[in-house]
């Protein structure tokens, strides 16, 4: 047994030293601040929309309704074999033009006058064209949002000429994932809408200060134990815009009938953990970290990626108004080859729900009590070091010109 | 009962047919909304028969399985889903102060996963 003194110390990497331990949370909530981080981070940045695997043959579409742009997209993949974006509204008169869902289609007409468009964007058919005086067909294809692909996630930047390619944006994140994103398949997907701003949905999970308490019912030992009793992050690195840190497993985990069952007739998958990093590229477990659970990744501003072996979740927060957030996860598995994993899925499927709701149990409670403007500056540990990163960020996207 | 079609050596299951509930939403909706004696029935019942239904299952391929087959792997997601509030001793179904359940929509991933919504 580990003596008390191998308890471990997190490991910070990046720029620490300008960071606040302080936030002056009230006037982040105000509608006035979230409309500033409308315009200047959410309209700046480059945000994760859906994966390039979502369309993945010529003609596949899917449409994204983004409150936060104000505006719905529509996320195609041309003949070309290229992927785009388009504000999906027709040209002629503003409606529309494709009200939901995903499918695959070799054109999209409006519903309206019937104008028809190709996967590429291009006007194809004006009907009854001749009543149309000085119509410039070449001018009226669907208006595109700049789209790049990295990895399997298609990223989209709503201003007109970007700032930084996405690469750029992605910095330090951009080469330390090569093929990790094609290990896995969506298993599951779930939506809540919850009353509360969207910096604090964000900030519940990405600390690993609060798995002792809000998760000592669904999963009690996995994290920490003996050898890190306080489940300090082994690792956190501070990026120039992005963080993340690896949670620490606890090696002493017991496992229950249900769960031993998982195991044995399929892989581990979170809450249950991994270190096999055979194979693995170097932005998982970047510290190799012997009793490595998972890292939490997060993709300034409103997305967060949990790292693992065998499996992944994505987390994306979509403000709708200043207290008012669409939280979507998207729980992504290796592919099981038999029925025995398909069942053992469930285990981990269900328990990884439970614990997502749990997560969001704190959310309304902190923005009612928040907004009563009792408590104006919150502290936060070292261990919530990625909470004050992030609003560091977010200061210096706002204070930009 | 004899209406439930379940492959002939696991028809002993056949008294857990509410728990036959192919979509993971319903499963969920169904352990929440059931009391813990009930849940723990269904438990008792699937634990010591898991090994026997998972080797059996197995067996099988996903693309060609019967529909009695079918409602045994979904008896068996289901054992999956009502395992945590027994094997982490809660009191009730579903965790104290839960985030209710009622507001958790489940979007489909039929047209991208190999296996269709679950």
């Amino acid at each position: 047994m580990p003596a008390m003194s191998a308890r471990v110390q997190t490991q910070f990497r990046g720029e620490t030293g300008d960071l606040a331990h302080r936030v002056p949370i009230l006037e982040k909530l105000a509608p006035a601040h979230f409309e500033q981080e409308r315009a200047k981070i959410f309209r700046r940045a480059w945000l994760p929309v859906a994966h390039a695997s979502d369309v993945p043959e010529p003609g596949s579409y899917l449409v994204r309704n983004l409150p936060t742009l104000q505006t719905s997209l529509l996320v195609a993949r041309g003949r070309d074999g290229q992927v785009r974006s388009f504000h999906n509204v027709c040209t002629h008169r503003g409606n529309k033009l494709v009200r939901e869902g995903h499918g695959c289609r070799r054109q999209f007409s409006c519903g309206f006058h019937g104008w028809t468009f190709s996967p590429e964007g291009e006007l194809l058919v004006v009907t009854d064209e001749h009543q149309f005086q000085d119509l410039d067909k070449a001018s009226l294809g669907l208006r595109p949002v700049h789209t790049e692909v990295w990895e399997d996630l298609v990223f989209v930047n709503v201003e007109p000429e970007p700032r930084e390619p996405l690469r750029a944006w992605l910095g330090e994140l951009a080469g330390d994932y090569g093929g990790y994103f094609a290990r896995h398949v969506r298993a599951s997907s779930n939506r809540v809408i919850v009353k509360c701003n969207w910096n604090l949905c964000v900030n519940s999970f990405t600390e690993g200060y609060h798995t002792l308490y809000i998760h000592r019912n669904s999963v009690p030992d996995y994290q920490g134990g003996t050898i890190n009793p306080q489940r300090h992050r082994p690792l956190m690195q501070m990026f120039r815009r992005h963080h993340r840190y690896s949670a620490p497993a606890n090696p002493d985990h017991v496992l229950t009938p249900a769960e031993a069952l998982a195991v044995k007739y399929g892989r581990k998958i979170l809450p249950a953990f991994d270190g096999d990093m055979t194979g693995m590229p170097p932005g998982v477990n970047p510290a190799r970290y012997e009793h490595w659970a998972f890292d939490v990744v997060q993709f300034f501003p409103n997305v967060v990626i949990l790292f693992g072996n065998h499996w992944h979740i994505e987390l994306f927060f979509w403000p709708v108004d200043a207290t008012t957030t669409e939280v979507v996860q998207d729980f992504w598995f290796y592919t099981p080859a038999t029925i025995g994993e398909r069942v053992s899925h469930q285990f981990f499927l269900s328990r990884g729900r439970q614990v997502f709701l749990e997560d969001l149990t704190t959310l309304e409670a902190q923005q009612e009590m928040l907004s009563s403007g009792a408590l104006t500056h919150p502290q936060l540990s070292r261990q919530e070091m990625s909470l004050q990163h992030r609003y560091k960020v977010t200061q210096e996207m706002l204070a930009a010109p | 009962m004899t209406d439930v079609a379940l492959p002939p050596a696991f028809a002993d299951l056949a008294p857990f047919a509410d728990w036959i509930l192919p979509v993971e939403r319903d499963r969920h909706r169904k352990r929440v909304t059931s009391d813990l004696a009930t849940t723990r029935r269904f438990y008792d019942a699937m634990l010591p028969r898991m090994e026997a239904v998972l080797t059996y299952l197995n067996g099988r391929s996903w693309e060609t399985l019967d529909a009695a087959d079918r409602t045994l792997f979904v008896l068996a997601s289901a054992f999956m889903e009502v395992s945590h509030p027994i094997e982490l001793g809660w009191k009730s179904t579903d965790i104290e102060d839960a985030f209710p359940y009622q507001r958790l929509e489940f979007l489909s991933v039929s047209a991208r996963t190999p296996w269709g919504d679950r």
